[in-house]
């Protein structure tokens, strides 16, 4: 909402500079988001006459112009159009400065002498036009203009512009006189006599008048006023008016027009005009619209309707959408002679209905859908016909209608003591009722309460905390102290997942894995490439309303995100990728409300080291991103991860695994499929690890019971077999640790051998036993029974036979 | 005495380089004074075996000349002192002292020589320490988190616990139960994103709704925070992102009062921004706290001046568009019909609440020009942090 300080000081009389009076609005939370100044002063620019505009002789788009300056003849070079003799210009002397800084200076001008500028609006600040030189007696509505005097003896005088941010629970700001209101109030400023007189006015329908015939027929509609004025002369409106929608940004269209909206502006109240000569009846009737009824609003377009819409008709057809837009056949137009005035109030639900339905958002029904002021209309009313009376001092009243609404009287208590609860200083009772009644609340003490009576364009106070707020408001935000800092007894702790997730980050930071945040909506081809990498069951939860193809459903898991981030570094010429995320996967299992999954999943693409020049660089492999995720479940406290072969869809069958803990499936981890990676034009391998975090939970935060470490060294013992190829590692670790009992610690494997020398159809395994027992160490004599019983069991449960080594 | 003389002059082979001694030994002057008091001869011959170790080139020619002066069979020294105690008394004291003194110089000379020897060989096999080691890879928390982790620790120090609600929400808490009427136009500033197939079912525009199931859930006194990521139904441009971050803070207790908000904010502010930049709280509407709040601390673009020097003078300041504030959260107190909603009796507990975008915060500190930067994972633009 514009607010130009001129119309505001028609209202109130009030002390201050424009920037006083935008820091009191911000500060009372009608932010001002900037201050615009306009018509700055001229001095040096003066009334002046073409005599005569030719052509230059040397360029074709410049004029030579002699002017009559009111002190002699000028030579004057001009670039605009529009220059003619006879036109009464603004005239920049040699010497001036202009508003922009430019200092006029006499020149040269391709071989012509140039004495002085012409100027357009723009050049004087009075608009942004710059099509043409200004012609100043049409912009002022006078010939009498002295050649020589100062423009600014006849501009209007300098006026500056607030753009002020209106809150949505505030529709009386929506006007000039609700600011007004809140600017007296902040500086202690009074209503002006006009103000006051406008304010209290109340069209003249009396019982001579004859009614017009108006039906009401909806709820929504509980308050219209029609009023049929004879003898207009539709034309242009006189300079103040088309000054005063100018500075709002509303271009004129026509003097009936502009005064409906010279009204929305100041009142807050939008009004509508029609041409009688094209209303059936003559009259008015508010319904709800009918399915498939049509209508060519006053924008052109033919708009088909339901009975979401409000719809006002003749005695025949629609003529307008109540709150929205009127109807093109019924609108005024340069041959209207008999006007129909429309005031009404319709309920603010179904004019916000109505509206977004058409998808049209009015200055009518952007004022309507916030609450207009039920109780300004009278007064609306007869502002707009007091001027239109001036302005076609012809014209006479004729037929007039005017169903009331009875406005709600609301009446609350005020507690200073809430007030002072709330806010945390205190109130005496006079305080509060010298803060409301600065905004024209009604108060009366009632014990140590007030009784406030809540005016009617304040549709935003209904509980005592509204009015708690209006005081806070009143007395100053900037008065509230600090209290000193205290809980209550509430103390932090981590939570669980808090705890879960801080280490997840840590341990990947440490692979040297960076964070990545990617965006949780995605295509549905993403998310379709991508779907159940994470064991995810459900189905995809799509958006209703997407706002583009490529963010059309939830993440199901962070598998796209990632490859995402992946093509575009490998594009942006990244060597290597490594990058891991936290957070949710999203899936329909039939709730209300979706799975959120919380989960780790990274990738890793290209060097094993970031810097290597010598053998030890090399492309990441299977065992080498293994090693990062085994890492990462070991910081974990993942003890007894188990790795399957895994062929589920997206992975790269082979070169794949499923990991599971106490029998579930806790993370996946491997190459990713070819196919998926072609839908992101990513031509490298991609080794993908994908955790779910809520299973790892518990041991990630549990507390661990301290163990105190043995006091002699481990016994050490190699032992490699022949295994047939079928036969996994983690098959023959499973003999080993199952027949190895209490005494044997831990199997690492050293070597895996396939070279010269290996049986037909087998590898060699290669396993070191450190064993371990508490006091005293492991005798020769144990340790020789248990190596035997290893190689037995290796030998019948995994058809191993033990290498003999040379 | 010629005897011991000649032997030792014999010894001196003149094929041997000549060096300076006082290159070898820093105190040879005085040594060598020292040497000269006792013996004329035995200084010359020691001075000379000295060049020669201070001119040997290496261990070999060090070892041949020490050979020559010292070696236990035939070392000039060695054999000289053996006759020493032939010789008369007055003899042997001179002679005696002259040589020890002289053997003792050759000695150190001899050991400072190897050492210089060694340390010259070792630097022949220097390592070029200025080679690129083999540099692991290093990980990087996303800029985001570590702005989120600044603000949960603060928060966290200031008593607020994280309590986490859901990201795809029912309309009744994102809206209904924070005081959003239907088909109010309040709603219009949440372009909401709604779920295909169920009407009520919106990704949350706010963290707020997890005070709504804290609340719920959780008896007063609360003091929680709220951080998650947030959507907007927007087009995608350098200022607008359809997911974003915030993090909410609730306080409900009795008593709670918009001085205790502002301690809070306060707090906040001087911890996250600058111990003594100015802010200020002014009114603002949102449906779910009564009175509503607004943050703006000063504009650290323009100290607070509103303009910014230009090339063509001062300029209007490009971040806060010449009001010398910045708005940073947005708070209040906690709505009388949100604790309605919750089944908390307003007249019984009181409470404050805020939020805060975590984009806002890190492109201020950061001088991050494009909020789509955050979730596009580029390594050189999260390297950076
Ligand atoms: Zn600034």
């Amino acid at each position: 909402m514009r607010l130009p300080l001129s119309w505001l000081r028609e209202w109130v009389e009030v002390e201050g500079t424009a920037e006083q009076i935008a820091e009191a609005l911000t500060t009372r939370g009608f932010y001002v988001e900037g201050v615009e100044h306009h018509g700055a002063p001229h001095p040096g620019i003066v009334v002046a006459r073409v005599l005569a505009a030719e052509k230059h002789p040397n360029a074709d788009k410049l004029k030579l112009c002699r002017v009559d300056s009111g002190s002699g003849e000028l030579s004057i070079v001009c670039g605009a159009p529009n220059v003619t003799a006879g036109m009464t210009v603004p005239l920049a002397t040699v010497g001036t400065t202009m508003p922009n800084g430019l200092v006029i200076k006499a020149a040269k001008i391709r071989g012509q002498l140039s004495q002085g500028m012409l100027c357009s609006t723009r050049e004087l600040m009075l608009s942004d036009d710059h099509s043409g030189i200004l012609e100043l007696a049409e912009y002022l509505g006078r010939t009498d203009l002295p050649l020589g005097s100062p423009i600014d003896d006849h501009l209007p005088p300098p006026d500056a512009v607030l753009e002020v941010e209106v809150p949505f629970n505030r529709p009386d700001g929506m006007g000039v006189i609700g600011l007004a209101r809140e600017v007296k109030a902040a500086l202690g400023g009074r209503w002006t006599d006009a103000a006051r007189t406008r304010l209290a006015a109340r069209p003249a329908i009396t019982a001579t008048s004859t009614p017009f015939p108006l039906t009401l027929d909806d709820a929504d509609c509980p308050a219209f006023f029609a009023q049929v004025v004879h003898g207009v002369h539709v034309g242009e409106s006189p300079a103040w008016l088309k000054q005063k929608l100018a500075a709002m940004g509303q271009r004129s269209i026509s003097n009936l027009v502009d005064l409906t909206n010279l009204l929305l502006f100041e009142y807050g109240q939008p009004m509508h005009a029609y041409d009688l000569a094209k209303v059936a009846g003559p009259a008015l009737h508010v319904r709800a619209a009918r399915e498939g009824e049509r209508l060519t609003t006053l924008d052109g377009r033919e708009r088909t309707l339901t009975a979401t819409q409000l719809l006002i008709t003749d005695a025949g057809r629609p003529v307008g959408v109540a709150g929205v837009m009127g109807g093109a056949d019924s609108e005024v137009s340069a041959t209207t002679t008999d006007v129909l005035l429309e005031c009404a109030w319709f309920a603010p639900t179904r004019v916000r209905r109505s509206a977004r339905a058409l998808g049209l958002a009015t200055e009518a029904s952007k004022r309507y859908e916030r609450g207009v002021d039920p109780g300004i209309g009278a007064a609306a009313a007869q502002r707009y016909l007091t001027l239109l009376l001036e302005l076609c001092p012809g014209a006479k009243l004729g037929a007039g209608a005017w169903v009331e609404q009875a406005t709600p009287e609301v009446t609350l208590t005020l507690r200073p003591s809430r007030a002072e609860r709330l806010v945390g200083i205190p109130f005496t009772s006079e305080r509060c009722e010298v803060i409301l009644s600065a905004l024209d609340f009604g108060v009366t003490h009632q014990g140590d309460a007030l009784a406030v009576r809540v005016p009617s364009w304040r549709l935003d106070c209904r509980l005592e905390d509204d009015l708690v707020e209006e005081v806070a408001r009143g007395n100053g935000y900037d008065r509230i102290p600090e209290a000193p800092m205290e809980t209550h007894g509430a103390f932090a702790v981590r939570t669980p997942r808090e705890r879960t997730e801080r280490r997840a980050l840590e341990a990947m930071l440490a692979r040297g894995l960076s964070e990545a945040w990617s965006g949780s909506l995605v295509s549905v081809a993403e998310a379709e490439a991508t779907l159940g990498m994470a064991g995810e069951q459900g189905g995809l939860v799509r958006l209703a309303n997407p706002m583009s193809t490529e963010s059309a459903v939830l993440r199901p898991n962070l598998v796209a995100g990632l490859l995402r981030a992946v093509a575009h570094n490998l594009r942006q010429g990244a060597p290597s990728v490594r990058l891991f995320e936290v957070g949710a996967g999203f899936s329909s299992l039939g709730a209300r409300l979706p799975e959120e999954r919380r989960m780790l999943a990274a990738v890793v693409t290209g060097q094993r080291f970031r810097h290597a020049h010598d053998a030890a660089q090399a492309s990441v492999d299977f065992l080498e991103a293994k090693g990062l995720w085994q890492a990462w479940l070991r910081e974990m406290r993942v003890d007894a991860a188990g790795w399957r072969a895994y062929a589920g869809r997206g992975w790269k069958p082979g070169a794949s695994a499923e990991v599971a803990a106490q029998g579930s499936s806790i993370a996946w981890a491997g190459a990713v499929a070819r196919d998926v990676l072609a839908a992101w034009q990513i031509d490298a391998d991609v080794h993908l690890f994908v955790a779910l975090l809520e299973p790892l939970a518990e041991g990630a935060t549990a507390t661990v019971r301290a163990q105190v470490p043995g006091r002699f060294p481990p016994v050490r013992r190699d032992l490699a077999f022949f295994v047939p190829r079928a036969v996994t590692h983690a098959k023959v670790e499973q003999t080993l640790a199952h027949h190895g009992g209490g005494l044997l610690r831990e199997v690492q494997l050293f070597d895996v051998y396939e070279g010269p020398g290996t049986p037909q159809g087998t590898k060699g395994l290669d396993d070191a036993r450190p064993s371990h027992h508490a006091e005293p160490t492991l005798t020769e004599a144990q340790v020789t029974v248990l190596q035997a019983r290893l190689v037995t069991a290796v030998a019948t449960e995994c058809d191993g036979a033990l290498r003999e080594r040379g | 005495m010629s005897d011991v003389r000649s032997l030792l002059a014999a010894r001196l082979d003149p094929a041997w380089g000549r060096a300076e001694p006082s290159g070898l030994l820093a105190d040879w002057p005085e040594r060598l004074a020292a040497l000269s008091a006792a013996s004329a001869e035995v200084a010359s011959i020691t001075a000379d075996y000295v060049s020669a170790i201070a001119a040997a080139g290496d261990a070999a020619a060090l070892q041949s000349v020490r050979n020559a002066a010292l070696s236990r069979e035939s070392g000039a020294f060695t054999e000289a002192l053996a006759l020493v105690p032939s010789l008369s008394v007055d003899e042997k004291r001179v002679w005696g002292k002259a040589l020890n003194l002289g053997r003792k110089a050759v000695e150190d000379a001899d050991k400072a020589r190897r050492a210089q020897l060694e340390a010259a060989r070792e630097a022949d096999h220097a390592l070029d320490v200025t080679l690129p080691g083999r540099e692991p890879w290093t990980g990087r928390p996303h800029v985001l988190a570590q702005v989120r982790d600044d603000l949960l620790d603060l928060f966290h120090g200031l008593g607020f616990s994280v309590y986490t609600s859901p990201e795809v929400e029912l309309d009744e808490y994102n809206f209904g139960k924070l005081n959003f009427a239907a088909d109010h136009p309040a709603r219009d500033a949440h372009d909401t994103y709604f779920v295909e197939g169920a009407s009520d079912v919106v990704l949350r525009t706010h963290t707020s709704p997890g005070w709504v199931r804290a609340m719920e859930e959780r008896k007063p006194p609360l003091r929680l925070v709220f951080p998650g990521r947030v959507y907007r139904a927007e087009a995608v441009d350098a200022s607008h992102m359809d997911q974003f971050h915030q993090i909410d803070g609730l306080f409900v207790d009795r008593d709670v009062s918009m001085a205790d908000l502002k301690a809070t904010l306060n707090t906040f502010a001087r911890a996250i921004y600058r111990a003594d930049l100015p802010t200020r709280i002014i009114p603002i509407y949102f449906p779910f706290v009564e009175p509503g709040v607004q943050m703006d601390v000063q504009c650290v673009r323009c100290d607070g001046r509103g303009h910014v020097p230009g090339e063509e003078g001062a300029r209007r300041c490009p971040v806060c568009k010449g009001t010398q504030w910045v708005e940073v959260l947005g708070a209040g107190m906690v709505h009388p019909n949100v604790f309605r909603a919750v089944g908390i009796d307003p007249e019984e507990y009181t409470g404050f609440a805020f939020g805060m975008g975590l984009e806002r915060i890190a492109m201020g500190r950061y001088g991050i020009p494009e909020i789509r930067l955050f979730l596009e994972n580029d390594l050189r633009f999260l390297g950076q942090f």
